[in-house]
């Protein structure tokens, strides 16, 4: 009987009005209290980064869209939006790292994104998830684990965790079937760079298709 | 590594100086020529191959006179200091934009204003002329992709990255090995592109692509909602022929994008060659050809009619109009406001007011009523199901339960297994009724968020702002003449100011003698604005290289000699060309005022299109919603009842 809810074409505007392709990012954020300090405001300097190399590119300012989760609590800090609407608000820290249910939500909203596209006639690329953690899971990991896993098997898109200085490399090991990246100092904005440039490259080719991404090596330790 | 080129030489040795960077890709970088405004250089990233070069050379030779005035034709190779080639020299192309920046209506609103149906057609069809351009001189433009069209705002197209066709020369043939996936033809779809020759039947799937991109609001032909499970991606679709918008759509489980327009608005004749084109005869028989394409756009050109609701609304003049149907149902602008042209140079206020008043309050926002449901019969049968009662039996059940295994009673043990059963038909009806709460909660949400979006596109907001905006601008109208009059009062009040400004701009600095300021220094200031006494200002000064605290001290100087020698003359009237200088200044608000006023009330109009339109659109999704909220508010109140 939940048929009758599927679609709504009903607020279908944003699609009517860009009907390009799109190209999904969820980026799962840390934003616990060991992230304090320079790690914080790095990262915000990185986003502001994110935001102004992505603008440089007219098409991928149609096709990349933007999400933000951040954990310490679990926090929908941005709802998927083409990167012409993405504003970078300034993060700030607070509580622990419920790193499982953040993970959870993210992937949750990834797949309502997704229903959406297919409900309105739109054409995505595989989505890309990226972690970016200095710590430990302080909850239960196991239905992320299971649910990265099993998306990653189902190509329903690609996982990639980063650890900040005091990351727990292992568990980030264990949750992504990709080798975890280790950020090199407080290389965030480096790392934005190469994801914008990544992404640009991802949504001018084929949906569908995979693309050689540049090697991390300016901002991770390889 | 060529990041450090400065210099490159043609094949003839002459020596060209690269300038700015003006575009960088995959590939390489393109760079201004200092010495040849109407040319570029493209710098490659790598060594060129062999069979690049020579097919650059190969382009140089058959280039026509079609092909360079359609197309960014390269003209020759140029090369490093030691001869090697590295790049290649082509027409510079400005003032365009790439064909995706058109066909969104988002980046259309920025990028190309003023633009309307017609204008994209012809934007088709100049694109189709383009492409039967490349298809005459025997080349193949293989890489058909969203950057590759560059948009003029005269319509006009150019199409550009030439170095990438497939050309042939002398029995020669230069393939083009790249491709993007969404222009590929289905034959070509899941294959390497590297050793195939290409045809005109290719680029002609690219063509089609590429107009019905511009005709159908950016929306891609094979982009659709597909009915089986798992995802359909547009190379899949265009692969297995699913075309959404075709005859054969519900035969191979597909459906248009929601609210978009049905294939039928381009007409029966352009509607077949769509059809042809994305079907399998366009593969085995031949799709329609660039010179197709070409007649039938001026033919629909010719054909479009006015909207009577919308004035930026052009199409084939079918009942609803194609453009206020999806304006209406999704409230996205797809084409910005048209002035018309012309008008008679005295504005007629009064009467301009005449026509704002003549346009009709589109009144408030129409409510959608309550409809009249009878609970569903199941929810009926769970009338007066509650929680607690559930809750009980089940303990009841337990409890028969446990006293039969403690009495060790078999057929007490029988009665448990009917309390059991029975426990678990109230389960059951448990979890439908909350159920039957969920579905209602959903609706409920669903239908406060419609009806903010409904208050929105239906409701007379827009129209108001739009007034106020209006009245705004009237009343600017309104004060010009007293505005006028209030400079002229000023003037007369700075007539001292004004007419020491006057006689400090008769001293040109050129002609003075000053101390330490020479030729040079004079020449330095002139192409800073600094000309006349009057110009010489401290803090202007400053902003000069080469003007220190003491050279500038030294004009100072010589302004304020040149100031002693100022007499006020108070019997001398307002220079008249001050008086003119206000007149202009009041004639540019008036034209601006003017512009504003015409643009804002098509605005008016426009917005009242819209929303009248979108009460039209709209409405039978929200009575959809109007009757999934009372239907199961009526269920949710049949079993609490």
């Amino acid at each position: 009987m939940s048929n009758q809810f599927d679609q709504i074409p009903f607020g279908a505007a944003e699609f009517a009005d860009n009907p390009e392709p799109r190209c999904p990012c969820l980026l799962l954020l840390d934003t616990s209290y060991s992230m304090s300090g320079a790690p914080i405001d790095a990262l915000n300097q990185g986003l502001v980064a994110f935001k102004d190399e992505l603008a440089a590119d007219s098409l991928a300012m149609k096709r990349v869209e933007v999400a933000i989760v951040t954990f310490g609590p679990v926090n929908i800090v941005a709802p998927f939006q083409t990167a012409d609407l993405f504003t970078p608000s300034t993060l700030a820290t607070s509580g622990d790292t419920p790193m499982g249910a953040a993970i959870e939500q993210g992937l949750e909203m990834l797949r309502r994104r997704k229903d959406e596209y297919r409900a309105n006639g739109i054409s995505y690329y595989r989505p890309w998830v990226f972690l970016m953690t200095d710590g430990a899971p302080t909850d239960s990991i196991v239905a992320a684990e299971n649910a990265v896993k099993s998306g990653e098997a189902a190509k329903a898109f690609s996982f990639f965790a980063v650890g900040v200085e005091g990351a727990n490399m292992d568990i980030l090991a264990k949750l992504s079937t990709r080798q975890p990246l280790k950020l090199s100092g407080l290389k965030f904005r480096e790392l934005f760079s190469w994801l914008s440039a990544s992404l640009s490259g991802v949504s001018q080719s084929q949906v569908g298709q995979t693309v050689a991404l540049q090697s991390p090596a300016g901002w991770a330790e390889v | 590594m060529n990041a450090k080129v400065r210099e490159v030489f043609t094949l003839r040795g002459e020596a060209l100086k690269l300038g700015e960077i003006v575009g960088q890709g995959g590939e390489g970088a393109v760079y201004d020529l200092a010495a040849h405004k109407n040319h570029v250089a493209k710098i490659y990233h790598r060594p060129l191959e062999q069979q690049r070069i020579d097919k650059i050379r190969a382009m140089g030779k058959i280039k026509t006179g079609s092909l360079e005035k359609l197309t960014a034709w390269p003209t020759g190779l140029v090369c490093s200091k030691d001869s090697k080639p590295i790049g290649l020299i082509m027409p510079k192309i400005s003032g365009r934009k790439s064909i995706h920046q058109l066909y969104s209506p988002k980046s259309r609103r920025t990028d190309f204003q003023r633009v309307d149906w017609r204008f994209l057609t012809r934007v088709a069809a100049n694109t189709a002329r383009a492409f039967a351009a490349v298809h005459d001189n025997a080349c193949v433009i293989g890489d058909v992709n969203h950057g590759g069209v560059l948009v003029a705002q005269d319509a006009t197209v150019r199409l550009i990255d030439c170095d990438s066709f497939q050309v042939s020369y002398l029995g020669q043939q230069y393939l083009c090995e790249v491709g993007i996936e969404t222009f590929t033809p289905p034959e070509l779809q899941s294959r390497s592109f590297s050793g195939i020759v290409r045809t005109p039947n290719h680029d002609n799937f690219g063509l089609a692509v590429m107009v019905f991109l511009l005709l159908f609001m950016g929306k891609h032909p094979f982009a659709g909602r597909y009915a089986g499970t798992g995802d359909m991606p547009i190379s899949k679709a265009i692969e297995e022929y699913r075309f959404p918008y075709g005859a054969n759509a519900p035969a191979v489980g597909m459906a248009r994008p929601p609210s978009s327009p049905e294939l039928a608005i381009v007409g029966p004749r352009l509607a077949k060659m769509f059809e042809d084109a994305f079907s399998q005869r366009g593969t085995s028989a031949g799709r329609p050809v660039a010179r197709d394409w070409v007649a039938a756009l001026a033919e629909l050109e010719a054909n479009l009619k006015q909207c009577s609701a919308n004035s930026s609304h052009w199409s084939l003049g079918s009942s609803p109009c194609p453009w206020c149907k999806m304006e209406g149902a999704t409230g996205v602008p797809l084409f910005s406001t048209v002035v018309p042209a012309g008008g008679a140079t005295l504005f007629d206020i009064a009467g301009f007011q005449r026509q704002v008043d003549a346009i009709p309050h589109p009144g408030p926002v129409p409510t959608v009523p309550e409809t009249n449901v009878t609970p569903d019969p199941n929810a009926l049968k769970l009338k007066g199901h509650a929680r607690r009662t559930n809750f009980r039996a089940g303990i009841a059940a337990a409890v028969v339960g446990v006293a039969g295994l403690m009495m060790a009673q078999i057929w007490v043990l029988g009665i448990a297994l009917g309390v059991f059963l029975g426990l678990r038909g109230f389960l059951n009806r448990d979890s439908e009724a909350a159920e039957y709460r969920r579905v209602a909660a959903e609706a409920a949400t669903q239908w406060k968020n419609a009806q903010t979006t409904w208050m929105q596109r239906a409701g007379p907001d827009a129209f108001d702002r739009q007034k106020t905006v209006l009245a705004g601008l009237r009343r600017e109208w309104d004060i010009l003449p007293s505005k006028r009059v209030a400079r002229i009062s000023e003037l007369e009040r700075n007539r001292r100011q004004a007419q020491l400004h006057r006689f400090l701009d008769n001293f040109e600095i050129s002609s003075a003698k000053i101390e330490s300021i020479g030729p040079g220094k004079k020449q330095v200031l002139e192409s800073y604005g600094i000309e006349t006494a009057l110009d010489v200002e401290r803090n202007k000064l400053y902003s000069v290289p080469g003007f220190g605290p003491k050279t500038a001290q030294k004009l100072l100087n010589w302004r304020k000699s040149v100031e002693a020698r100022f007499v006020f003359d108070p019997s001398r009237a307002i220079d008249p060309r001050d008086i003119a200088q206000i007149d202009q200044d009041i004639l540019g608000d008036r034209k601006r005022l003017q512009g504003a006023l015409v643009l804002g009330l098509e605005q008016l109009k426009q917005t009242r299109a819209q929303i009248l339109a979108a009460r039209e659109h709209s409405r039978p999704e929200m009575e959809r919603l109007r009757l999934v909220l009372d239907q199961s508010s009526a269920n949710v109140a049949a079993i609490s009842g």
